[in-house]
């Protein structure tokens, strides 16, 4: 009996080895000889010039346009449309990205006062992940430019929030506008 | 082949029976399951730290524009020691702007106008925009006689006209409210002690 137990095993044993070797890259071939030399792909990503590479960082965007007819456009108020621009430069990495936006807009939660609308990289839309989610690709070809990323974002006007949305134009206090995560990573493939 | 099968339950059957193989069948399906979760915890590790990564919180600097409407003087009273009845009407102004002493208005606005007065004493009341004289005409389109919830009378009068305020520039509208206080209540003693309560009522909104 023992000896049945341990040939199941040794065929699980193998079965899950065989996943291993299945799954991994073989993205780098080094000769070993008497030294190994070894080149490591940099990874740098700046979003608005600031390098997230080496930490997480907490990034403020200034680069917004509002077009309204009635309000002044360096501001926003019920009824105003907006693009943020956001640079993303790959320059500095060696291998493609994958890249994700998530957010919590008023349509997740309603004390958010912005709602997202769309959001592109350049002139292609991304692909929405989910409710709060848009992910891209930036591939090896593409990393020799940076990137437009383009958020469109609306107060959206409703009569039902008329008074929660004057006293916000009234007493000055700076409400919960929109939050917004950028995440990229490493691509290597589906 | 449906006896190959037959004898392949039973035999199947007969090792279920045995009390011991049924220890052995559960060691072996556990073995079974904890290699696996290894196998895939092992996996898993080995992938998560492969990859490069990186996080950024994105926040917005936005100025929010702000909604501002200033009122002058939008109550008083009026009592019998400061008004009594003659030929001459007594005149009132108030204004309203787009900005107040700290900011102007950032959106355009449009605002509505109604007078409400209590019924105390036998006024008549006229309202005018800009300036008042002979040649303008009385901008109150509306005069109701009305009961609150106290069932107590008032009048409501109703400017029919919108006016609106653009963003772009500081503005204020002067209004002359006018009010006549016949002669023919000369004698009449019964206001010798009437208070009457005008109070102007502004509805405004941001144009959209």
């Amino acid at each position: 009996m023992k000896k049945n137990i341990l040939i199941v095993l040794v065929i699980i044993s193998l079965f899950s080895l065989y996943l291993f070797s299945n799954k991994t890259y073989t993205a780098y071939e080094s000769e070993v000889d008497d030294d190994v030399t070894v080149d490591i792909a940099d990874w740098k990503i700046l979003i608005d010039d600031q390098n997230i590479a080496t930490a997480t960082r907490d990034i403020n965007l200034s680069n917004i346009v509002w077009d309204s007819e009635h309000t002044d456009n360096d501001k926003v108020a019920p009824g105003s449309k907006g693009t943020v621009r956001i640079n993303i430069d790959p320059t500095g990495t060696e291998v493609a990205i994958k890249y994700h936006i998530t957010y919590t807009d008023h349509t997740m939660d309603p004390n958010c006062i912005l709602t997202v609308t769309s959001i592109y990289l350049e002139n292609d839309e991304l692909q929405k992940d989910s409710i709060n989610s848009y992910s891209g690709i930036i591939t090896l070809d593409e990393m020799k430019d940076t990137q437009v990323l383009v958020i469109n974002v609306e107060w959206v006007n409703d009569e039902n929030s008329d008074e929660a949305d004057s006293q916000i134009g009234s007493n000055g206090a700076e409400p919960n506008y929109l939050n917004l995560e950028f995440e990229a990573e490493q691509y290597r493939g589906e | 082949m449906k006896r190959i099968i037959n004898i392949f339950l039973h035999n199947i059957r007969e090792f279920k029976r045995n009390k011991k193989n049924k220890y052995k069948i559960r060691f072996i399906i556990f073995s079974i399951v904890f290699i696996s979760i290894l196998s895939f915890g092992i996996f898993s590790l080995i992938k998560s730290f492969s990859s490069y990564y990186s996080k950024a919180n994105l926040s917005l600097d936005i100025q929010t524009a702000m909604f501002v409407l200033d009122e002058g003087e939008m109550s008083f009273n009026i009592d019998i020691d400061q008004i009594i009845p003659k030929d001459e009407p007594y005149i009132y102004t108030f204004s309203v702007s787009n900005f107040n002493e700290e900011r102007k208005s950032d959106v355009d606005l449009k605002y509505n106008l109604k007078i409400q007065t209590t019924t105390n004493m036998p006024l008549e009341y006229r309202l005018y925009y800009k300036e008042y004289n002979l040649d303008e005409k009385d901008i109150i389109t509306r005069r109701d006689l009305l009961q609150d919830e106290d069932s107590s009378w008032y009048n409501l009068l109703t400017v029919g006209t919108t006016y609106e305020f653009s963003y772009t520039e500081r503005t204020t509208n002067i209004y002359y409210l006018v009010i006549d206080f016949p002669t023919v209540y000369k004698d009449v003693i019964e206001y010798s002690d009437a208070i009457e309560n005008i109070e102007v009522i502004i509805d405004s909104e941001q144009i959209v």
